[in-house]
């Protein structure tokens, strides 16, 4: 039969189609990416998965600044006709009206708690991997518990997620005590095994001292965290630190804060900034205005954005060094001849005022209004990170974490709160103020050591922890009028509660 | 036995390829005995005139074998004496004739104004059908019906003739594609626009191929006409047929041309130096018209030459395609040469036929920031273009970093892409029996992008700024490999046509691509010519070198069947199942099963009716969609940060690339489609009706997790579900079917409702879009929430200015902070409630006039240049946008509120042409038209932004439409002149 024929000729076509393998084949070939089982030929791998470990941290002065400094008595982005309105995002982050999505607040969850993600697989890797890995491994877990140490701080109540394979698909907020006590025990634990070397290799990564740093300061808050105050274990510390020997007060402060300031014998823990490799340091284009170009031969104009508040300027003596990190009066091109803005001179604010001083571009310590019309040259700006002739988008300036001045500070106050007649308590002040070039402040008050510590550590984004813990936070300074004690934490952000349901939202957001 | 193991693993290193050919050979090797055939030939003939017909169709009826008519109306065929011939030619009663002992059959055709081509060849997607044999909602279009005029994209052939394909492109950017739409949004986490096939290749370039060689093109727009298709006919099929010769000894060459000039429709309307300054701007001094700097009148000229000639044992048709076209915007356009061929050739007693295609397209073209027209509505009108207006002393620049110099953009700019597509296909058919057909198809689509730019030293725009020229390189390469067998079998059994379609098919996809940048370059003379005279690579700053690579490659493979049932012509009934696998899926779930049943009855053939035809159809189909992305299922490591490590060396870390989600699958789109197809007053008045409901589920879509445990905050899921109904309807009249007059309209309407039934589970309502830095950058004006329209505009409502000049906006929840989240109301949508068109045929003596109008009602849009710049406070740093809205006394900037969303229902003159053609009593010339053009000649509409068009996505968001965003393109009106000549 013909039909017969076909169809068997048919079926054995079929049958020669699926008998070979590439006709169901559906295995493709990754090219330009790496799997788990990627076989390196550097002998560098685990040290880059460390640094990797540490990227969240470049995090430091970009959202994190924005949440620790400009939401405080220190500075703000005033809105000068347009550029830095935003919507009034600068304004109400300022006057504490910040909204649950605001865009800072969704980048710090999710850069730290992917650090702390990252973290958790790393350590799972190594923990894997035979051979030598605990060093790294401790490592890891002090940088995690910086990054909790972080976020608790930040957010109040976290998840606490430890594990990357198995780890809970969407884990509930742990009560802040508990992360409190989990940071500490953790680095109380790994402290022992730290290296001692200091800078080299260990440049920018927790080394025992800086491990130390950030448990003295995790103590130095316990209060905000567990109601508890641990200001002996802080003493402790800090004493250790001191007692190591490894770090000194620099004789000029601001050499802490140069473009090339690796050498510092300060520096506890910096993030590395570098202006030739990924995310670096930007607060030339913040801060400055953009005919500040031709002062610094930058390529390309600042934008006008964040300036120091007129009433924290003040608060510098005149003779004290420190004052310099301000950039205020008139300014001048890299030649020396003066800058001349046509903005100046036609500038009106709200209140039907001209800028005070017309076309020279001078930069006033006085600020007109938060927004919408603060005047172009208007607010100190902020010159503690050296500027660096002719750079672009980025500077090479590192930026402390921990500082061996803030180590003495934190000691001071520990001390001075244990007993407020501490003869040691003032003493630690002195040394950082003599190299500031001021005297001894004897006896010491809350509020001498509370604007101390802010002038010290200012914009190093501490001051809204310490104004927290000083109990200022909540109290009212120039156009900020808010009071309100739900905003000692942020809420946990729009973005994070849509991944993530079981996240119960802080009181009054 | 090491030695042995090691044996029995070794595989057959044949490239992939070579096997399949292997199989297809075999194929070919399978010997059939045929019935006998004979060729009968004869001359068609129009019975009126005695004169002969030349392009008339003959077909044997229920084969899928044809011949058309030669110039002289004659034809010839292959086939047996049980056959029955049908010959047909529009406007001509078709006639079927038995074949039976004759070899030659001479046919005289009655004139008939049926327009309802019952008889014609529609493609469904591997095979064709008589059109009154399709079950399911199939459209077609075809040369006549094309619309006319400047026409660069071929989907401007389609713009308003497919009942429910909405095509727009806001603006008049040459070099910027269509967003085609079927039956609105089906997806939008995959891939939204329809899958192109053109002349069987899947996933065809649509740019590539010049719009005088298209044929016709066929819309699959339900799911039980695309499933064939599978996996990727969930946002329909549009089919591609270029023009293909019939006949023998019609040697015919065919030359068309045509000149067009297009120049700016519409402009963001802003204040003149006065006005500027009245506003309180600042005086420098000059009069500058930034907008008409940056925009010209922009020439156009075509030229296609085709050739085309059929002889006894085969065909061929090759065409040459030039275009060269100026965009309005300064700067922009592009040229592009194209050729095509088509052989067909018979061999093995005309049981074998081999088709060949190739074509080849280059496309140069010129790029312009669309920020040198935005920046140019706002520039300071009294500004000079250099400073003291001296070009020795550089061009001007504002203080305000928000805008730039926009003439300096259009003359900094050196933005040339190179887009270069070859395609080869070849075609084996081969009739085993007079039942049966095999054929095995390959094709190899190979498209390369480069991409050059240089932004000149001078340049202050963008990441050049301060760069000392900047130069960037991008080359891109996609190939698409096709290999398919398909076997058709079709018999009558009585009344009873049955066929049955069977097929395998695979396809490859790579991509590859490498890109490099440098600045700082010594001289602006090289351009992008010579990236190592850069320092920027001495830098090792990531800012301002750097390079990049990538490869990739998916895989699909599939089984499919169609059986399709026809009695009687009466009854019809299609089934079809298409399982297919791809490589983008995890193991478990990357094959999918497609399928779909329809069917029709005929009510006119079984009942009395006035109607001539009366054609009930009712289908489900349900289809597929897939992920844009190749590898989301595996987990990935790629490039992390590099860190300078203790200022000696550098080292590379490695991060996660994404999420990795192995349970990724199939998105899945079930479709319902009633229609209704009828022909009344002797055919003269017919169209169409259909229905439909459709419902999306599993779409693909990144999705918000809890970050820890995962690295990134979203994972590319399958979740949410979205559902559309709709309603279309397409109209069409022979109106005067006269010898001298002819006038035939059409008119197609449609309408539908996009419900977002669910997003990702979680979320109940989101806002989409952005306005933008700075001022009112984070604010999003489109709301998206489930069980609610798709494209809500919402804004807090303007009530009207205070007596300070200040605008009062209700406050819904009384706690005097106006936001967006509790104070924004629904004030309009983005998608129309319908639109319209309407096309128009004229024929009178020699001359023909087509127009056709096209509308799109009840959307509406978000005019943002309004929202930031129509105030007189604007003139702080900027021009002010002024409208009819402009309200002299307000004392406020930038704002978001209702006073900036408009209605944007629009009606427009799409294209009118006229043409004459000249009665050359030649032997040498056939054909000589001439005739003119016009596109968007008028458009009524309130709105007062550029283009009222749809803007059915923002920046590729499907779920924020109805944007008119400040980067854009300004409207055109373009006018041409053309020559058809035919020897």
């Amino acid at each position: 039969m013909k039909s017969t024929t076909i169809s068997t000729k048919l079926t054995l076509v079929v049958v020669l189609l699926l008998g070979f393998n590439s006709c169901t084949d559906l295995e493709t070939t990754l090219y330009s990416e790496l799997t788990p089982d990627t076989e390196y030929t550097t002998t560098d791998t685990q040290l880059a998965t460390i640094l990797t470990a540490y990227a969240p941290l470049r995090d430091y002065h970009e959202a994190y600044f924005n949440l620790q400094e400009l939401s405080t008595e220190t500075s703000a982005a005033p809105a000068k006709f347009g550029p830095w309105d935003d919507g009034g995002i600068w304004a109400r982050l300022h006057r504490h009206e910040w909204e649950n999505n605001l865009g800072s607040i969704e980048t710090a969850w999710t850069v730290y708690f992917g650090g702390i993600s990252n973290c958790n697989r790393f350590i799972e890797e190594f923990e894997a991997t035979s051979g030598d890995t605990q060093d790294a491994i401790n490592e890891l877990r002090v940088l995690r518990a910086q990054y909790l140490f972080m976020a608790m701080d930040l957010f109040g109540d976290i998840p606490l997620v430890t594990q990357f394979n198995g780890a809970e698909v969407n884990p509930t907020r742990t009560p802040k005590a508990e992360v409190f006590n989990f940071i500490t025990a953790e680095l109380e634990e790994v402290i022992p095994t730290m290296t001692e070397t200091v800078g080299g290799e260990y440049y920018g990564r927790f080394n025992k001292w800086a491990a130390m740093a950030l448990l003295a300061n995790v103590y130095l808050n316990a209060e905000t965290y567990t109601g508890t105050a641990q200001w002996d274990k802080v003493a402790q510390l800090t004493q250790q630190i001191i007692d190591g020997g490894q770090y000194f007060l620099e004789p000029s402060y601001l050499d802490n804060f140069t473009y090339q300031n690796e050498g510092s014998a300060e520096n506890i823990m910096v993030v590395p900034y570098s202006k030739t490799s990924g995310q670096a340091l930007v607060m030339h284009m913040k801060t400055l205005h953009p005919l500040n170009k031709a002062t610094y031969n930058f390529t390309d104009g600042p934008w006008n954005g964040f300036t120091a508040l007129e009433e924290f300027y003040n608060s510098f003596e005149d003779t004290d060094a420190r004052k310099d990190m301000f950039i205020v009066g008139q300014q001048y091109t890299s030649t020396g001849e003066p800058i001349m803005d046509p903005n100046g001179a036609i500038e009106i604010d709200s209140e039907g005022n001209p800028d005070p001083d017309g076309e020279p571009l001078i930069f006033t310590p006085y600020i007109n209004e938060l927004t919408p019309k603060a005047f172009s040259q208007s607010g100190a700006r902020i010159g503690k990170f050296e500027f660096e002739n002719g750079i672009a988008l980025a500077m090479d300036n590192d930026v402390p974490v921990y500082r061996y001045a803030g180590i003495l500070l934190m000691r001071a106050e520990a001390l001075w709160r244990m007993d407020n007649g501490s003869a040691e308590a003032v003493e630690l002040v002195r040394q950082v103020r003599e190299r500031a070039g001021l005297g001894v402040i004897d006896p010491l008050t809350e509020d001498d050591l509370y604007n101390e510590i802010q002038r010290e550590l200012a914009f190093e984004c501490h001051a809204r922890t310490v104004m927290i813990r000083f109990g200022r936070f909540t109290d009212q300074w120039w156009e900020k009028t808010s009071t309100d004690p739900n905003k000692k934490v942020y809420p946990i952000p729009t973005g994070a509660r849509n991944g993530n349901p079981n996240l119960e939202q802080n009181p009054g957001y | 036995m090491l030695k042995n193991k090691q044996l029995s693993t070794v595989k057959l290193r044949v490239p992939k390829m070579f096997r399949m050919l292997a199989v297809f050979t075999f194929f070919l090797g399978l010997q059939m005995q045929a019935q006998e055939t004979k060729t009968v030939s004869g001359t068609v003939t129009d019975e009126a005139t005695g004169t002969p017909i030349p392009g008339a169709n003959v077909i044997v009826k229920g084969k899928s074998i044809g011949a058309v008519t030669d110039f002289d109306g004659i034809y010839s065929i292959e086939v047996s004496d049980q056959d029955v011939l049908v010959f047909s030619y529009v406007g001509f009663k078709p006639q079927e004739i038995q074949v039976g002992s004759q070899t030659t059959i001479d046919v005289s055709l009655t004139e008939d104004f049926t327009q309802l081509d019952e008889v014609t060849i529609t493609g469904i997607g591997y095979g064709t059908v008589e059109r009154r044999e399709i079950t399911s909602a199939v459209a077609s279009v075809d040369t006549k019906d094309f619309n006319t005029g400047n026409i660069n994209n071929p989907a401007e052939l389609l713009q308003g003739k497919v009942a429910g394909l909405s095509i727009a492109r806001p603006g008049g950017d040459p070099n910027a594609g269509f967003n085609i739409r079927l039956r609105g949004l089906s997806t939008f986490g995959a891939n939204s626009q329809p899958l192109v096939v053109i002349d069987g290749v899947l996933g065809g370039s649509l740019q590539s191929i010049d719009p005088n060689d298209i044929e016709s093109i066929e819309v699959l727009k339900d799911g039980s006409a695309a499933a064939i298709y599978g996996t990727r006919g969930a946002s329909g099929v549009i089919l591609v047929t270029t023009k293909k010769t019939r006949g023998v000894d019609n040697a015919r060459v065919e030359y068309n041309t045509y000149l067009a000039m297009e120049s700016v429709a519409k402009f963001v309307e802003n204040s003149t130096p006065q006005q500027y300054i009245e506003a309180g701007g600042i005086d420098n001094g000059y009069e500058t018209d930034w907008l008409d700097l940056v925009t010209r009148t922009g020439v156009t000229n075509v030229h296609n030459l085709a050739v085309s000639n059929g002889m006894k044992s085969g065909n061929y048709r090759a065409s040459v395609n030039y275009r060269d076209v100026e965009g309005v915007a300064l700067g922009s356009g592009f040229n592009q040469f194209n050729m095509r061929f088509n052989l067909v050739q018979r061999a093995m007693n005309d049981k074998l036929t081999l088709t060949i295609n190739g074509a080849l397209t280059k496309r140069k073209a010129k790029f312009v920031p669309y920020e040198a027209q935005r920046f140019a509505i706002i520039a300071d009108p009294t500004a000079p273009i250099y400073n003291d207006n001296d070009p020795a002393n550089g061009y001007w620049e504002p203080n305000t970093p928000e805008y730039h110099n926009p003439y300096a953009i259009t003359q900094e700019t050196t933005d040339d892409g190179i887009f270069t597509t070859l395609l080869g296909t070849i075609k084996a058919d081969y009739k085993l029996t007079d039942n049966l057909n095999v054929a095995g198809f390959y094709s190899l689509q190979h498209e390369s992008d480069q991409r050059s730019q240089y932004f000149g030293s001078l340049m202050r725009f963008a990441s050049a700024s301060g760069q000392g020229g900047r130069a960037t390189k991008f080359a891109e390469d996609r190939e698409n490999e096709l290999f398919e067998l398909t076997a058709n079998y079709e018999k009558y059994f009585g009344d009873l046509k049955f066929s049955l379609l069977g097929g395998y098919s695979w396809q490859e996809f790579t991509y590859t691509n490498f890109d490099a940048f440098n600045t700082n370059f010594i001289t602006d003379d090289l351009y992008y010519n010579a990236l190592e005279l850069g320092l920027g690579t001495a830098t090792g700053n990531d800012a301002l070198m750097g390079m990049n690579s990538q490869k990739e490659e998916s895989r699909l493979i599939s089984f499919f069947g169609r059986v399709m049932l026809n009695w009687d012509d009466k009854y019809f009934v299609s089934a079809s199942l298409r399982r297919e696998g791809s490589s983008k899926f995890g193991d478990n779930e990357k094959w999918g099963n497609f399928y779909a049943v329809s069917g029709g009855l005929d009510i006119a053939e079984v009942l009395d009716t006035p109607f001539s035809t009366l054609k009930l159809r009712a289908g489900y189909g349900v289809t597929g969609n897939l992920p844009t992305q190749n590898y989301e299922y595996r987990t990935r490591l790629s490039r992390g940060n590099r860190v300078f490590f203790n200022n000696s060396r550098y080292l590379q870390g490695v991060n996660f690339a994404s999420n990795p989600n192995p349970d990724l699958k199939w998105e899945e789109k079930a479709e319902t489609n009633i229609g209704l197809d009828f022909g009344a007053l002797n055919s003269r008045l017919y169209g169409s009706i259909d229905w439909y409901t459709r419902n999306t589920t599993d779409v693909l879509q990144p999705i918000a997790v809890s970050v820890p445990p995962n690295f990134f905050d979203t994972t590319l899921r399958n979740i949410g579900e979205l559902k559309t109904t709709g309603l279309e309807i397409a109209l069409n009249a022979a109106l005067v079917q006269k010898n001298e007059l002819n006038y035939t309209t059409g008119i197609t309407f449609s309408t539908f409702n996009t419900e977002l039934v669910t997003l990702n589970g979680e979320t109940e309502k989101t806002f989409r879009g952005n306005l933008g830095p700075p001022g009112l950058n984070g604010i999003s004006p489109i709301k998206l929430e489930e069980g609610e329209p798709i494209g809500e505009i919402v804004a807090p409502i303007f009530e009207g200015l205070a007596e300070d000049g200040s605008r009062i906006i209700t406050d819904q929840n009384g706690d005097g902070v106006i936001t967006q989240e509790d104070d924004a109301v629904v004030v309009g949508n983005g998608l129309p409630d319908f639109e319209l068109a309407w096309s128009n045929n004229l024929r009178y003596k020699n001359f023909d006039l087509s127009a056709t109008f096209r509308g799109a009602f009840g959307h509406s849009l978000v005019n943002i240049n309004r929202a930031y710049y129509e105030s007189p406070r604007a003139s702080n740093n900027y021009n002010p946008v002024r409208t009819k809205y402009y309200l002299p006394e307000l004392t406020q900037g930038e704002n978001w509120n209702s006073y900036y969303v408009e209605k944007a229902d629009f009606f427009k003159l799409d294209n009118i042409t006229l043409g004459y053609n000249f009665n050359l009593k030649s032997d040498t010339i056939k054909e000589f038209r001439v005739y003119a053009s016009g596109q968007n000649l008028f458009v009524i509409s309130g709105y007062t932004g550029v283009d009222p068009e749809v803007h059915y996505d923002w920046f590729g968001d499907q779920l924020a439409p109805g944007i008119d965003d400040r980067t854009s393109y300004f409207r055109t009106r373009t006018v041409s002149l053309g020559l058809n000549v035919t020897f």
